[in-house]
């Protein structure tokens, strides 16, 4: 089974990720013969406090990801309107030549409209839940299995 | 001192438990909002006519029987109703390309979108 290890930081659990046009938007514009963007490198936040994965508004921007669809959830303010959008992700440990890549072609994610200093991507446990998840604290170090 | 404090904690909880102190907690269930109490979108927000035109069909969709397949809508048209959600992205992209246009569940509850920073906002 491919895993990725990682140090634990001062900022938490932090993956190297990449951030795409999804699977299916990539495969509509090559069958139109329109280019493709390609992925852009972000700071990754493994945050299992968080349902879905919350991508920065800027790095939507900068791959003109367009959006899939809006819903409605509830906050201390009360009912707001969120953004949702189809990305691809990956994970990878690029220090290290050969690592294995986790990826997720179809993601539908949340922009997050509000600038985080040190995240550009918090990944939730919609990725979370569909790989494993190993925290050695003591270690100091956690570890992906997919 | 501090250690004997530490040690006597477990002790504390167990006879908190042993003692009928510990009262069974409420369920949590997902929670939701209904679909008759989706907030309506401004002119100028992102697919503010698409979710306005859902928020006005939905009822009917619902009615219709169409709970858990999914809408494409541009405007206030609705373009299509297909069994998943990548059915209905791949027809509203071979449509409208990287366009913007909406897709959405038919639901009768949207779920909460727990997301540390949005709904654990600093009190201060």
């Amino acid at each position: 089974m491919p895993q990725l290890t990682f140090p634990v930081t001062p900022a938490g659990l932090v993956v190297p990720t990449w951030i795409g046009l999804s699977g299916t938007a990539t495969s509509a514009l090559v069958a139109s013969g329109q280019p493709i963007t390609p992925p852009v490198q972000a700071r990754g936040l493994l945050d299992t406090g968080s349902d879905v994965t919350v991508v920065a508004s800027s790095l939507l921007k900068r791959l003109a990801i367009p959006i899939a669809t809006v819903t409605a959830t509830h906050t201390v303010a009360g009912q707001v309107k969120v953004n949702l959008f189809e990305i691809s992700l990956a994970i990878t440990e690029p220090a290290q030549p050969g690592s294995p890549w986790l990826t997720e072609p179809d993601l539908l994610i949340m922009e997050l409209t509000t600038v985080l200093p040190d995240v550009d991507v918090l990944i939730g446990l919609d990725v979370l839940l569909r790989n494993k998840l190993l925290l050695d604290g003591p270690g100091g170090l956690f570890k992906l299995e997919f | 001192m501090k250690q004997e404090r530490a040690d006597q904690i477990p002790h504390i909880h167990q006879d908190a438990t042993e003692n009928g102190h510990a009262a069974a907690l409420p369920a949590t269930d997902a929670l939701a909002i209904r679909y008759t109490e989706l907030p309506e979108a401004k002119a100028g927000e992102p697919l503010a006519e698409e979710w306005n035109t859902y928020r006005r069909e939905i009822g009917r969709l619902l009615a219709e029987g169409q709970q858990g397949r999914h809408v494409v809508i541009n405007g206030s048209e609705i373009i299509g109703i297909y069994d998943s959600w990548e059915k209905a992205r791949q027809a509203g992209l071979k449509r409208f390309h990287l366009e913007p246009f909406f897709v959405h569940s038919i639901r009768d509850r949207e779920p909460y979108l727990h997301i540390r920073g949005l709904n654990l906002p600093c009190p201060s």
